[in-house]
């Protein structure tokens, strides 16, 4: 079996929860979010899991947001790759008639390998977005919803739309209308003054629908996967650096994305503390890779909760 | 802070400033005095420094007037600074707006050469380097007597002194003519220590 670098470990395992076919499937017990691990595997997955991830987008195609997925594509500078996966799937499936602003992808053959809910047991989190959909359809309000998990689950008292936006990645109105909705009907509790709005799920003593929209997101880990988006760039980009040509161009390159990726996973896991590597790129480089690997396992620890087996 | 303990650190960043530059495209060449200057020139000056004074920028040979770390430099050298975990004014130009119109003559012609890759240091002489000493001890207060510690510390010789303080009456008005007497009477009562 070829050795996976810890960032396409993390992904292919992600993607196995999620029903992609793979022979090394670790436990992940956090909800993932679908398209964002579409734009993580779009930007530094390898290419044969990439391709995977097509054959599943053609099932589960109905389930998921292009608009979405197309916002998430442009902060990781890979819109042109994820236009021509939308196309492709959108041009396999009749279950949905996205617009395809590329052509698919040259030359793709389904696998046909990928499952849908492969697991969908109630210690099986993976797949709670996207079964979620199945409800509520695959639209803003959904990703409203899923967006206060940290809020349900108890690890943040409150978001403010901006917040909620930025997660769901839709534009603050389109945000600020679902909130109000939610609010309205007694789902959603607004906090704070008139300009600092913030928002947590509400759920009243014997309010079945509330009970029915929330217990879900109260009983799931939450993994910050939205979070980790631009820090798994900035990973690889550190791996990629020091697999390269020991320059001292890398090296100030590499130092730069591990003080900002630092701060990332700071903001993700409060125990993480490091310095920047520093010295020559002779130096800097080995240790920044080294640091970014650890960097890589823990965030991958963080975002699965789960163990790891082998194959 | 003294980050520049001795001249393997300082050449140890110049040298990386150096490669990001050259590697960049880019070149640059800058003149330094101060103690980074007298720790490059090895001449038993030891005091650590905690930057690196550009005296003025250097463009086609020549002393410019203009901006002597332009953006690009600046950009580099805060980089390289991160990179080395120095403090953000570890090449400092704070030095080039007192000193860039009072370079002795033949400034360039005396410095000593170090190339960096894309970097070119021109370090001001050691006959350059006490002249201007002299003239920075001629402040008075505890920044005068800085200066003049360490002009001390770099041992001149009386030769020496006789040159720096024939430059410095050759450059300042008259009426400070009596106060360079003073400092280098206070000097010359220290040597005879």
């Amino acid at each position: 079996m070829p050795e996976r670098d810890p960032i396409n470990e993390l992904l292919w395992n992600a993607w196995g929860a999620l029903g992609v076919s793979t022979w090394s499937v670790g436990e992940v017990q956090t909800v993932i979010d679908p398209e964002v691990l579409i734009a993580a595997t779009a930007t530094v997955g390898d290419e044969r899991l990439f391709l995977e991830t097509v054959d599943w987008g053609i099932l589960h195609a109905s389930l998921l947001l292009p608009h979405r997925l197309r916002r998430l594509a442009r902060e990781t500078d890979v819109a042109a790759r994820v236009e021509g996966w939308i196309a492709t799937v959108n041009a396999a499936t009749a279950d949905v008639s996205w617009t395809a602003h590329e052509p698919p992808i040259d030359g793709f053959v389904r696998s046909g390998k990928s499952m849908r809910f492969p697991d969908h047991g109630p210690h099986a989190p993976a797949a709670a977005a996207l079964r979620s959909r199945v409800m509520l359809g695959p639209s803003v309000r959904s990703e409203v919803v899923r967006s206060l998990h940290s809020v349900a689950v108890g690890i943040e008292p409150s978001l403010a739309a901006v917040d909620v936006a930025w997660r769901a990645a839709s534009t603050k109105s389109q945000v600020n209308g679902a909130l109000e909705d939610l609010v309205g009907a007694g789902l959603v509790i607004r906090q704070g003054t008139p300009k600092r709005r913030r928002y947590a799920p509400q759920g009243r003593s014997g309010d079945a629908i509330a009970s029915g929209l929330w217990t879900p997101w109260s009983t799931y880990a939450y993994g910050p996967w939205r979070e980790a988006l631009r820090l798994l760039v900035l990973l690889d980009r550190i791996r990629g650096l020091a697999a390269g040509t020991a320059t001292i161009s890398a090296a100030v390159e590499a130092r730069a994305h591990f003080a900002h990726a630092a701060t990332l996973l700071g903001s993700i896991d409060a125990t993480w503390t490091t310095d920047s590597p520093q010295g020559s790129a002779a130096t800097v480089l080995p240790a920044a890779a080294a640091l970014a690997a650890d960097a890589t396992e823990r965030l991958a620890d963080r975002l699965t909760l789960g163990s790891r087996r082998s194959a | 802070m003294s980050q520049f303990p001795d001249k393997a650190r300082i050449d140890a960043a110049l040298t990386d400033l150096g490669a990001l530059l050259a590697e960049r495209g880019a070149h640059h060449e800058v003149a330094i005095i101060g103690g980074a200057a007298f720790l490059l020139n090895g001449d038993g000056f030891a005091r650590p420094t905690g930057d690196i004074d550009v005296a003025a920028g250097i463009v086609d040979g020549r002393i410019s007037d203009r901006e002597p770390i332009p953006e690009a430099l600046a950009i580099a050298i805060s980089e390289i600074g991160e990179l080395h975990r120095l403090t953000p004014g570890w090449v400092s130009a704070a030095a080039a707006n007192s000193f860039v119109n009072v370079l002795p003559d033949g400034f360039l012609a005396r410095a000593h050469r170090r190339d960096y890759g894309g970097l070119v240091i021109q370090v001001a002489s050691r006959t350059d380097l006490l002249r201007l000493k002299l003239n920075a001890a001629m402040r008075r207060g505890a920044v005068g007597d800085r200066h003049r510690a360490d002009f001390l510390r770099a041992r001149p010789t009386r030769e020496e002194l006789a040159d720096a303080e024939a430059w410095l009456r050759s450059t300042e008005a008259p009426a400070l003519h009596d106060r360079i007497a003073t400092v280098v009477a206070a000097i010359h009562e220290a040597l005879d220590a």
